[in-house]
């Protein structure tokens, strides 16, 4: 015999009645940033492509734009916090060992965010 | 034991996760610096047009498509929709196929 599944019907505002809760999701909607930045990069890209004077157009009508910065500066804070979090969690989701130890979380961590530094830092470099 | 297909979705998401927490919050720093006028266009345009960029960018909007899409998956199943959970996969996933493959054809300067 086929049986239904059955679908427990649950409130679309849940996540608003535990800050733990509110936190995950806000964590889950920076998703929507990194999609929206990663389309901005193709966009970017296609933009060279039609050539430089193109380009040139590009960077100073929407790059220099007042809403492309603010909406670059928002995109940051969420961006960062998406990988803020992600680096927290890197330990619970990878839970790395050396032999038969398992390596201590604050070093897991301490590696994520001293990587971030240093590959931020060498790209800046490198741009400016 | 049931065969999934999770480890397929599961891969590019944890390696999406990984390359948009390095290089995201920087590239939007130069985005910005850019648009302050601290990066020059020429320099930009010159920076996007460098194969080595290219290939890293590819591999970064691809697998970060792939991460987003796969947390907005369960995202919006949490927010109630879960009775269409099919579609909301097939969708997100279908989006991120469409946009690597987009990618694919703009970082090789088949388009634009």
């Amino acid at each position: 015999m086929k049986t239904k599944e059955l679908v427990r019907s649950m409130p679309t505002a849940w996540w608003l009645h535990n800050r733990h809760l509110a936190k995950f999701m806000i964590r889950e909607l920076t998703s929507f940033f990194v999609s929206g930045y990663a389309i901005f990069l193709l966009v970017m890209i296609y933009q060279v492509n039609r050539g430089g004077e193109e380009f040139r157009q590009f960077y100073f009508n929407v790059l220099q734009s007042g809403w492309m910065k603010a909406y670059g500066w928002i995109s940051l804070i969420f961006v960062g916090f998406h990988s803020i979090t992600s680096f927290n969690a890197a330990p619970t989701i990878m839970a790395p060992r050396w032999g038969e130890d398992k390596i201590d979380p604050r070093v897991v961590i301490a590696a994520n965010y001293g990587l971030w530094l240093i590959i931020s830092i060498a790209i800046l470099i490198i741009v400016l | 034991m049931a065969k999934s297909n999770e480890p397929l979705v599961w891969a590019p998401f944890f390696a999406g996760a990984g390359l948009s927490a390095l290089l995201m919050p920087v590239l939007i720093l130069i985005t910005l610096l850019a648009g302050y006028g601290v990066v020059p266009s020429k320099d930009l345009h010159g920076l996007l047009n460098h194969w080595f960029v290219r290939l890293v960018l590819f591999f970064l909007i691809s697998l970060s498509l792939f991460h987003a899409v796969h947390r907005i998956r369960y995202i919006l199943v949490d927010l109630g929709l879960k009775v269409a959970r099919g579609l909301i996969a097939a969708l997100c996933y279908g989006f991120a196929v469409i946009g690597t493959l987009v990618a694919l054809l703009v970082a090789t300067g088949l388009w634009g």
